[in-house]
C-alpha cells in the first residue's frame, strides 16, 4: 500500500466520521420530540402541565393507557385504520401504476387532458370539494359505510403524478429492446418497468399509507357509526373544546405510531438500493 | 362535391393510423381507466361542482342563487383575502427551497455513507417525522416553540436571543415553516434516495479517475441525474405549502391576530365558520390558477434543467 | 323445530316492536359519561326508542354537521350553540318543537328566547354553562391570601393575584390567567358586562354599528394590565401551558373559565380547588357570561316524535335533571336541583355557582339575527388578540377593529 493510497484512505475514513456526526446531530432534532412525545405518555396530568417542563416523570405510570382504552374503543378504532390504510395504499397503486406508465410512455388521444385532470385533483383545495364529494357518496348510497372511505380515494393525482415522473426517468433503451424482440408495450412494463420502479412504488404506497393512516376528516365525515371509526377520530375526540387531556393524547399517538413504523420496516427492503439497480440491470 | 377533396384526405389519414398506433391507444385507455374514472367521479366532478357554486351565494344549505361573477370581484377587493394570500406567499418562500435544501442534503450524506447499517438507522429516523398524527405533533412543538422552550434554549447555546416563536407576527411563518420542514423533509428524503441510488457508481468511478473533486461529482453527475426527482419534489411541495392548512390550523389557529391565516385556512374559516360556501369556493379557484399558472411555468422551464432519460 | 319457529316468530315480532332507533350527537366530551347514563336511562323507560350517543369532536363537528345537514341524513337530536343557531334556523334546517303548555311554563323565558323565532321554539335549552372563577385554596393558604367572599372586587382580585405570584422550586406560580381573559371573549366579557357594559354592536334603527366604548376600553385595558403591568398572569412571553393546565399543575392561583371544568380538575387528585364568586367591578354587580347550548332536531330527521321525546326528556325530566346534578352538571332547571348538585360537589363552594346565576348574561343574544356576526366577532378577536400577545397598542386595536367590523357591518345590509 503506497503512502498516498493511505491517505486517501484516511481521509476518506475522516469524511465518513464527519457526516456521521452531522447525521447525528439532525437526529437528535428528529428524535427530541419523539422522546417528549412517549416521556408524556407516562406521566400525570399535573407533570405534564408544569412550567417550565419536566423531562422524565416522577413515577412511570401506566394510568394513561388504561384511560385512553377506557375512553375511546381503541383496538377497535386500531384495526379499521390498519385495513382501511392497507387497503387503500394498495388499490392506489393498482390503479395509478398503469396510469402513471401510460402517461409517461404511451402516446395516445386525449393524452394531455386525462393527465391534466389527474394534476387538477392536486390544485383545487379539499375545503371546497368536500361537500360535493359528500353529496355524490350520499347519493350513491354509501354513507356511513367503508365503501364511502374507499371507493373515493382510490384513484390519487398525487400517486399517479408521482410514479409518472420516476416511469419518465427510467431508460428507454430496455424497454425498447424488449419492443424490438417483438413484445408488447404491456410485457415491457410488466417485466422492465415495473421492476425497476420497485422503490418509486414503494415509495408512493407508503405515502398513501400514512396519508391515510392519518386522515380524519373525510372519515369522519362518511362514517357515522361508532364501531366503524378510525384511529385518528378516536385521537381527536380527546380533545374538548376548551381542554385537553395532553398524557392521554399522547399515549395514544405514541400507541397510533407504531403501524407506521411496521409499515416502514415492511417496505424499506424496496427502498434500498439492491432492488433497484437490479431492476435496470435486469 | 365540393367536400370529397378534404373528405378523401381525411379517410387517407384515417387509414394511415397503424395497427401498432392502434394497439398502443387501446393499452393506454386500459391502463388509465381505473385511475381516470376515479378521478372523473370523485375529483373531477367535484372541482366543476365547486366552479360552479363559486358563482353562486351559496351558504351551504339553502337554495343558491346566482351571481355572476359577483364573488371573484369581491375576492380581488378583500384584503384579508390579499393579506392571508401574501401570508402564504411568505410561507411558500420560506418552506420550499428550505425544505428541498435540507432534505436533498440529508439524502446526499446518507447516501455518501459506506456501512449499510448506518444508511438504513438514519434512513429511518429521517422518516419518523412523517409518522406522527398531526395534533399530537403540533401539541408538542407548541411546547418546543415556546419562548422558553427547546428550539430557544438551543439557540441560547449558539449565542442567539430566540423570538417568541409563535406569539409574534413576524417570527410565526419562519416558525410554522420549521415545523413543515420538520414533518414533511422526510418524503423528500426517501424520494431523493430512492433516486440517488439508481445513479449507477461506475460514473462516479470514472469522475473520480479524471480528478473531479466531490462537488464536482455532485454538481455535474449527481444533480443532472437526479433531477427528475428535484423537480418532483419541488412540484409536491409547491402545491403542498401553497395549500398549507393543517400547520397553521393547529399550531397557531392562524394567529396572532391574523398575521398566520394562509389562503387554505381562510377558505375553511370562510365556508364553515362564515357559511359563505360559494365565496370560499371563488377563494379557492383563484389560489388554483395561481397554483396552476406556476405549474404551467415549473412544467414549461424543466426543459432547461431536468433531465429524463440519460443512460 | 317447532319450538325454534315459535322463538323466531317472537323475535321477529319483538323486533317489530322494538320500532325507533333515533341518533344523538353532541360534541362535549367532557359529560360522555353522564350522557351515556342518561341515555341508558331514557332507554329503559321508553322501549320503544333506542337511542344511541355520538361523540363528534369539537374540531370538526361543525364541518359534520353541515356536511349531513346539507346532505339530508342527519343525527335526531343535536347539540346547537348560539353562534351556528342562527344560519341552521334560517336555512330551514331545524324542525320545529312542540312542547306542551307545563313544560313550557317550567322553562324559564331567558333560557328559551335565544331559541324562539316568530314565537316557535327551535331549541330546548341544556343546562346554563357559566363562567365561573375557580381558586386553588392550598395556594391561598400558603401565601396568606383570604379566600374570597361575595363582596370580592376586582382590586381585591389583582391584589391577591399579586401575591400569588411567586416562584417555588423554581416553579413559576401565576396569579391568574390573563390570556385567556381577551376582553371580546366570553371569559374576559364577563368582567366588560360587569362593569355596565351592553353589548359590542349597537342597533340603531335597521343598521348595526360597531360599539367598541369607554367601558369595553377600560375593561380591556384593566384585563391587558394583568399581563404586561401587574405582572401577574403568563403571557405569550412566558410559558406554552394553558391557563387550565398551569391551574390544573398546581402552578396558577385563580383561574376564570366556565363551570363544565369541574371533571377535568378530577384529573389533579391533589388539587384543592374552590368555586369562587365573581369579582365585582366599581362597585357594580358581577355579570358573568353564560354558554347557552340547546338540543335540536334537525329538519332532515325520520323519527322526529321520538327525536322529540328525547330533547324534553333530557332537559326537563325529573329522572334526568336529578342524574346531571348529580354528576356535577348544570340541568336546565338548575335551580330546582341545587340540593343535587352542592352534594355532588362537596365542600368546592358551589352554591357561588347559584348564587350568580341569576345576574348571567348570553353574549349578543340580541343580535342573532346579523348575518355576517361570526365574520365580525372573527375580525374583531382578531385584532384583539394582537393587543393580547403584545403585538399592537390597545387603542389602535380597538380603532382597527371599529373600522373594519363596520365595514362588513356595512355590507351586510
Amino acid at each position: 500500500m503506497t503512502r498516498r493510497d493511505a491517505s486517501l484512505k484516511a481521509r476518506a475514513r475522516g469524511s465518513q466520521a464527519a457526516l456521521v456526526g452531522l447525521l447525528t446531530l439532525g437526529s437528535i432534532a428528529i428524535l427530541l420530540p419523539f422522546a417528549w412525545m412517549i416521556l408524556t405518555a407516562f406521566k400525570t396530568p399535573a407533570e405534564a402541565y408544569t412550567w417550565p417542563p419536566v423531562w422524565l416523570p416522577a413515577k412511570w405510570s401506566l394510568a394513561n393507557f388504561t384511560q385512553l382504552f377506557d375512553t375511546i374503543p381503541f383496538a377497535r378504532m386500531f384495526f379499521n385504520s390498519v385495513w382501511t390504510s392497507v387497503l387503500i395504499a394498495s388499490l392506489n397503486i393498482l390503479s395509478a401504476a398503469p396510469a402513471a406508465y401510460a402517461f409517461a410512455r404511451l402516446r395516445f388521444p386525449g393524452q394531455g387532458l386525462w393527465f391534466g385532470s389527474h394534476l387538477l385533483s392536486l390544485m383545487i383545495p379539499w375545503q371546497v370539494t368536500i361537500i360535493p364529494v359528500f353529496l355524490l357518496v350520499r347519493y350513491l348510497g354509501w354513507y356511513d359505510s367503508f365503501t364511502a372511505l374507499i371507493v373515493p380515494s382510490i384513484a390519487s393525482g398525487f400517486t399517479v403524478f408521482l410514479l409518472f415522473q420516476f416511469f419518465r426517468s427510467l431508460p428507454r433503451s430496455l424497454e425498447e429492446s424488449v419492443l424490438i424482440d417483438g413484445g408488447s408495450w404491456f410485457t415491457a412494463l410488466r417485466h422492465v418497468a415495473l421492476p425497476a420502479a420497485k422503490g418509486a412504488i414503494a415509495a408512493a404506497w407508503l405515502f398513501s399509507f400514512l396519508g391515510n393512516w392519518q386522515s380524519f376528516i373525510w372519515p369522519l365525515i362518511v362514517l357515522q357509526s361508532s364501531e366503524k371509526m378510525l384511529l385518528p377520530v378516536g385521537l381527536l375526540s380527546l380533545q374538548n373544546q376548551y381542554s385537553v387531556n395532553i398524557p392521554v393524547l399522547m399515549a395514544g399517538a405514541t400507541l397510533s405510531t407504531l403501524p407506521t413504523v411496521i409499515a416502514y420496516m415492511f417496505v424499506q427492503r424496496y427502498l434500498t438500493d439492491a432492488a433497484i439497480t437490479s431492476g435496470l440491470k435486469g | 362535391m365540393q367536400n370529397a377533396a378534404p373528405l378523401a384526405t381525411l379517410a387517407a389519414r384515417k387509414r394511415r393510423v397503424s395497427p401498432m398506433r392502434r394497439q398502443e391507444t387501446l393499452l393506454a385507455a386500459l391502463l388509465i381507466l381505473p385511475s381516470t374514472l376515479g378521478i372523473l367521479a370523485f375529483a373531477v366532478l367535484p372541482i366543476a361542482a365547486s366552479l360552479g357554486i363559486s358563482l353562486t351565494d351559496w351558504g351551504g344549505l339553502s337554495k343558491p342563487n346566482f351571481v355572476g361573477l359577483q364573488n371573484y370581484a369581491t375576492a380581488l377587493q378583500d384584503p384579508r383575502a390579499t393579506s392571508a394570500l401574501s401570508h402564504t406567499l411568505i410561507y411558500v418562500l420560506l418552506a420550499v427551497p428550505t425544505g428541498l435544501a435540507i432534505s436533498l442534503t440529508l439524502a446526499v450524506w446518507i447516501n455518501n455513507l459506506k456501512a449499510g447499517w448506518l444508511r438504513t438507522v438514519f434512513r429511518t429516523v429521517y422518516y419518523l417525522p412523517m409518522v406522527t398524527i398531526g395534533v399530537a405533533v403540533a401539541l408538542l412543538w407548541q411546547v418546543l416553540l415556546a419562548p422558553q422552550g427547546l428550539v430557544n434554549l438551543i439557540l441560547g447555546w449558539l449565542g442567539v436571543h430566540g423570538p417568541n416563536w409563535l406569539g409574534s407576527p413576524s417570527w410565526v411563518l419562519p416558525a410554522v415553516a420549521v415545523f413543515s420542514v420538520w414533518q414533511g423533509s422526510g418524503q423528500g428524503i426517501i424520494l431523493f434516495l430512492a433516486s440517488l441510488a439508481s445513479v449507477p457508481k461506475d460514473l462516479y468511478e470514472a469522475a473520480q479517475l479524471d480528478g473531479a473533486k466531490p462537488f464536482e461529482a455532485f454538481r455535474y453527475i449527481t444533480l443532472p441525474m437526479i433531477s427528475p426527482t428535484v423537480f418532483l419534489v419541488l412540484v409536491l411541495s409547491l402545491i403542498g405549502a401553497l395549500q398549507v392548512f393543517e400547520a397553521v390550523l393547529v399550531l397557531s389557529n392562524g394567529g396572532p391576530g391574523d398575521s398566520s391565516t394562509t389562503v387554505a385556512l381562510y377558505i375553511y374559516k370562510t365556508a364553515f365558520t362564515f357559511f359563505k360556501m360559494g365565496y370560499a369556493s371563488a377563494l379557492a379557484w383563484l389560489l388554483a390558477i395561481i397554483l396552476i399558472g406556476l405549474m404551467v411555468v415549473q412544467w414549461r422551464n424543466q426543459s432547461k434543467w431536468v433531465n429524463y432519460d440519460q443512460v | 323445530m317447532k319450538k325454534t319457529l315459535l322463538l323466531l316468530a317472537a323475535l321477529s315480532l319483538s323486533t317489530a316492536a322494538t320500532a325507533v332507533n333515533i341518533d344523538y350527537a353532541t360534541w362535549d366530551g367532557t359529560r360522555q359519561k353522564a350522557d351515556e347514563a342518561l341515555i341508558a336511562a331514557f332507554n329503559k323507560s321508553h322501549p320503544d326508542i333506542t337511542v344511541k350517543y355520538n361523540l363528534v369532536p369539537w374540531g370538526v363537528y361543525w364541518q359534520k354537521a353541515a356536511a349531513m345537514v346539507a346532505g339530508g341524513s342527519t343525527y335526531d337530536v343535536m347539540w346547537m350553540n348560539l353562534d351556528n343557531f342562527p344560519f341552521y334556523q334560517s336555512q330551514g334546517a331545524l324542525s320545529p318543537i312542540k312542547l306542551n303548555a307545563k313544560t313550557t311554563a317550567a322553562l324559564p323565558n331567558v333560557r328559551t328566547a335565544p331559541y324562539k323565532v316568530g314565537g316557535q321554539l327551535y331549541g330546548v335549552p341544556l343546562g346554563p354553562q357559566p363562567v365561573t372563577v375557580y381558586i386553588n385554596r392550598a395556594l391561598f393558604k400558603e401565601r396568606g391570601v383570604p379566600i374570597p367572599t361575595a363582596s370580592w372586587t376586582f382590586d381585591q382580585m389583582v391584589a391577591a393575584a399579586k401575591k400569588l405570584t411567586f416562584t417555588k422550586d423554581g416553579k413559576q406560580i401565576y396569579g391568574i390567567n390573563g390570556a385567556d381573559l381577551q376582553s371580546d371573549l366570553e371569559y374576559g366579557m364577563s368582567f366588560y358586562y360587569g362593569a355596565g357594559g351592553t353589548g359590542l354592536i349597537k342597533k340603531t334603527g335597521n343598521s348595526y354599528t360597531a360599539s367598541l366604548d369607554a367601558t369595553f376600553a377600560k375593561t380591556s385595558q384593566k384585563l391587558l394590565d394583568l399581563i404586561y403591568k401587574d405582572k401577574v398572569a403568563p403571557g405569550p412571553q412566558a410559558a406554552s401551558q394553558q391557563g387550565y393546565q398551569m391551574f390544573l399543575a398546581g402552578q396558577m392561583g385563580i383561574l376564570v373559565q366556565g363551570s363544565w371544568m369541574v371533571s377535568t380538575w378530577d384529573q389533579n387528585k391533589d388539587l384543592d380547588w374552590a368555586f369562587a364568586p365573581f369579582p365585582s367591578v366599581d362597585g357594580k354587580q358581577p355579570r358573568p357570561v353564560v354558554s347557552a347550548h340547546a338540543l335540536v332536531v334537525p329538519a332532515g330527521s325520520k323519527n322526529k316524535e321520538a327525536a322529540q321525546t328525547l330533547v324534553t326528556w333530557m332537559n326537563t325530566s325529573p329522572q334526568a335533571q336529578r342524574m346531571l346534578a348529580q354528576e356535577g352538571l348544570l340541568p336546565t332547571l338548575a335551580e330546582n336541583y341545587k340540593s343535587q348538585y352542592l352534594q355532588a360537589l362537596p365542600g368546592r363552594n358551589a352554591q357561588t355557582v347559584f348564587a350568580q346565576l341569576p345576574n348571567s348574561v348570553v353574549i349578543n343574544a340580541s343580535l342573532r339575527n346579523v348575518k355576517v356576526l361570526p365574520e365580525v366577532l372573527t375580525v374583531l378577536s382578531q385584532k384583539m388578540n394582537l393587543a393580547w400577545t403584545g403585538n399592537a397598542k390597545l387603542p389602535d386595536a380597538i380603532k382597527q377593529a371599529t373600522t373594519e367590523m363596520d365595514t362588513l357591518l356595512k355590507t351586510a345590509k
